[in-house]
């Protein structure tokens, strides 16, 4: 087979009009330079290729040959052999992939054990230095919350807690057994029960040690998410999004534990559940569905469904000044 | 001699670039970002040979697998340095606070060295008619020491001498890159062009940001008109009005469409640069033979750019 094509030797920029025949797996061209006629001749399966519209560029060793798409497609090697080439690679991360969506929970596990314990403490003392500097609990408010740890059945010694203004409604735990409320979400709980569950949950957080776990995750999902993605936001969104997803299972969790310890210091759930079924309510359902981070509001709701028994109420007048918040201090 | 406009163009297709975002997509999530190099490399291969200037295409040449050894090597080094920070602070807590500094150090080292590398990385890895071109990696000391006293008299002029440290890197990048065995020239002076700068971002601020699209191709064309290659000047013909259009264009298709016009509109700005670029001047081909040796490959600072995500461009 024989096509007319235009060859570039790699030597100079000068474009060569050459005769291309096709035999035996191999390509030979044939063209006049310098008063004389060259030739050239590349084993077909050594060409790299690249389609460009009508035409196909061929390449090997500096030197470019295109030649009409057609002429390639009659003599180029089989899809089938390019395939082979990827089957391993592709069998490897696909056996790297369901290794670890099986054992994710023991890889994340014997990660966690291998981060240094120093790593905690400086960022806690860091943490420490920032939270100490916000933090607005009075001296009334203390002594409620020393009082709540103590119903728990925690030494308050043990942990660090920090209110502090935000009018962002959260609550968690940090590195150092820190626990740090915005005083915001104060307005949305209801009683001292309602607060002590939330305080209940950040403190299994603690417990269990999901605080260490969280970092060996952070870690693996920003690696997953740059893998993948490479830089940019869709890495991060996607990372945001799988990380929040093993998230779940943390924050349930904790929800069981604190539910077993409210029960076990005979404390009335139906506060915290209450405040659980409001964001149910309130939460808007496209959100839900997106954002794979949040809990899931109607297992958070049973888990802390009341038992069939009384409960001694907590004091009001506790409860009064802590729902102050930092306001109480002005 | 060959003629004395020389015209580039895009050639690239919707369907084209949409197919290679598409296979890079599903073959870069199942196996789990080894294929990235790869990608990136298919798509610098499809941008390159749909670039042409007088109907011949550009193409890239790099090696992928030098590329994902990049990413690999960096990948280690980083494990490393996290480990000493990690291991060495647990064994010397002493010293802990001066090990954390190491992962920073070692970015802004790999850094500043790739903003040079990385373009070399580019510009060795492309041929023209089967020349390739060349970046001197000897230039990457003088990229260096000028990036870190442009950087030195941008802080403490309040960044008026930003427009002179910029001229002052292109003119090293361009002054280093040759085409076969023939040198670029790049005669942009840096008060002259620090100039231009005021002048436009002054006119930007008083018609409140209005006048940006117009500064931006004036700029464009001020660096461009003052590149040579033997006897021809490159020459940028685009416009405020047309990068506005172009803009306008771009944010309602990627609006509309949810994001599946980005290969579109990729091609379209693409095309609008090229077509409004050209050679005007003799270039004489016969003149111009393939350089004794190629430059080197850089791979791992391309990994690094990719990483750090620096903004590396060819022009």
């Amino acid at each position: 087979m024989t096509v007319k094509a235009r060859f570039f030797d790699g030597e100079t920029p000068r474009e060569h009009e050459v005769t291309v025949t096709s035999s035996a797996g191999f390509l030979s061209i044939n063209y006049p330079k310098n008063g004389f006629r060259k030739e050239n001749s590349f084993r077909i399966s050594d060409l790299t290729s690249q389609k460009d519209g009508q035409e196909t560029i061929l390449t090997y060793e500096g030197k470019t040959l295109i030649v009409p798409n057609a002429f390639w497609l009659s003599i180029a090697p089989t899809k089938k052999e390019n395939w082979k080439k990827l089957a391993l690679p592709a069998g490897f991360a696909f056996t790297f992939f369901v290794s670890f969506s099986l054992w994710h929970n023991e890889i994340v596990e014997g990660l966690s054990t291998l981060v240094p314990e120093s790593l905690f403490t400086n960022a806690a003392a860091e943490i420490q230095k920032d939270y100490s500097k916000k933090n607005c609990l009075n001296e009334a408010q203390e002594k409620v919350i020393e009082s709540i740890f103590m119903k728990l059945g925690k030494n308050r010694d043990e942990f660090t807690f920090y209110l502090i203004p935000s009018p962002e409604k959260n609550a968690f735990a940090m590195p150092g057994k820190i626990i740090v409320f915005h005083d915001a979400i104060l307005k949305d709980l209801t009683s001292l029960e309602a607060f002590t569950g939330i305080l209940a949950h950040e403190i299994a957080h603690i417990e269990k040690d999901h605080i260490r776990k969280q970092v060996v995750k952070s870690l693996l999902f920003k690696w997953a998410g740059f893998a993948v993605f490479g830089s940019g936001d869709s890495g991060a969104v996607i990372t945001s999004i799988l990380g929040g997803k093993y998230n779940q299972a943390e924050e349930q969790e904790a929800d069981k534990l604190a539910a077993l310890n409210l029960s076990e210091a005979g404390i009335d759930p139906t506060g915290v559940q209450k405040f659980f079924a409001r964001g149910e309510k309130e939460e808007d359902s496209i959100t839900k569905y997106l954002v794979l981070s949040h809990p899931d509001y109607a297992d958070r709701v049973k888990t802390f469904a009341p038992e069939k028994r009384k409960y001694q109420a907590m004091n009001q007048d506790d409860w009064k000044i802590l729902k102050k918040g930092c306001y109480s201090n002005l | 001699m060959s003629s004395e406009k020389h015209s580039f163009s895009f050639t690239g297709t919707f369907g084209e670039v949409f197919m290679l975002i598409l296979k890079n997509t599903i073959f870069t999530i199942f196996t789990l970002g080894l294929y990235i190099p790869y990608a990136r490399t298919n798509m610098r291969k499809y941008i390159w040979k749909s670039t042409k200037l007088q109907g011949q295409p550009f193409l890239f040449h790099a090696d992928p697998k030098n590329l994902l050894k990049g990413y690999l090597l960096l990948g280690l080094i980083a494990a490393v340095s996290f480990a000493i920070v990690g291991i060495g602070g647990a064994m010397f807590p002493m010293i802990a606070p001066v090990l954390t500094l190491i992962p920073g150090l070692m970015i802004f080292a790999f850094a500043l060295r790739a903003r040079y590398t990385a373009y070399a990385y580019l510009v060795n890895n492309t041929s023209y008619r089967s020349i390739r071109f060349r970046a001197n990696k000897s230039a990457t000391w003088e990229f260096i020491k000028a990036s870190f006293v442009g950087t030195f008299l941008t802080i403490i002029t309040l960044g008026f001498y930003a427009p002179c440290a910029v001229a002052n890197l292109q003119r090293i990048k361009w002054k280093n890159t040759s085409y076969g065995n023939i040198p670029f020239q790049f005669t942009m002076k840096n008060w002259d062009f620090a100039l231009q700068c005021y002048k436009n971002i002054f006119l930007s601020m008083i018609t409140f940001g209005i006048y940006l699209p117009w500064a931006m191709a004036s700029i464009h064309k001020f660096k461009m008109k003052h590149l040579t290659f033997q006897n021809a000047k490159v020459e940028s013909t685009v416009t405020g009005g047309g990068l506005v259009w172009l803009s306008v264009k771009s944010f309602f298709f990627l609006v509309f469409s949810l994001g599946l016009a980005a290969p579109y509109i990729l091609n379209m700005n693409l095309a609008y640069h090229l077509d409004h670029l050209i050679i005007k001047g003799q270039m004489d081909f016969d003149g111009i033979i393939q350089a004794a040796s190629q430059g080197a490959d850089h791979s791992f600072s391309d990994s690094v750019a990719d990483a750090l995500d620096l903004d590396v461009d060819v022009a």
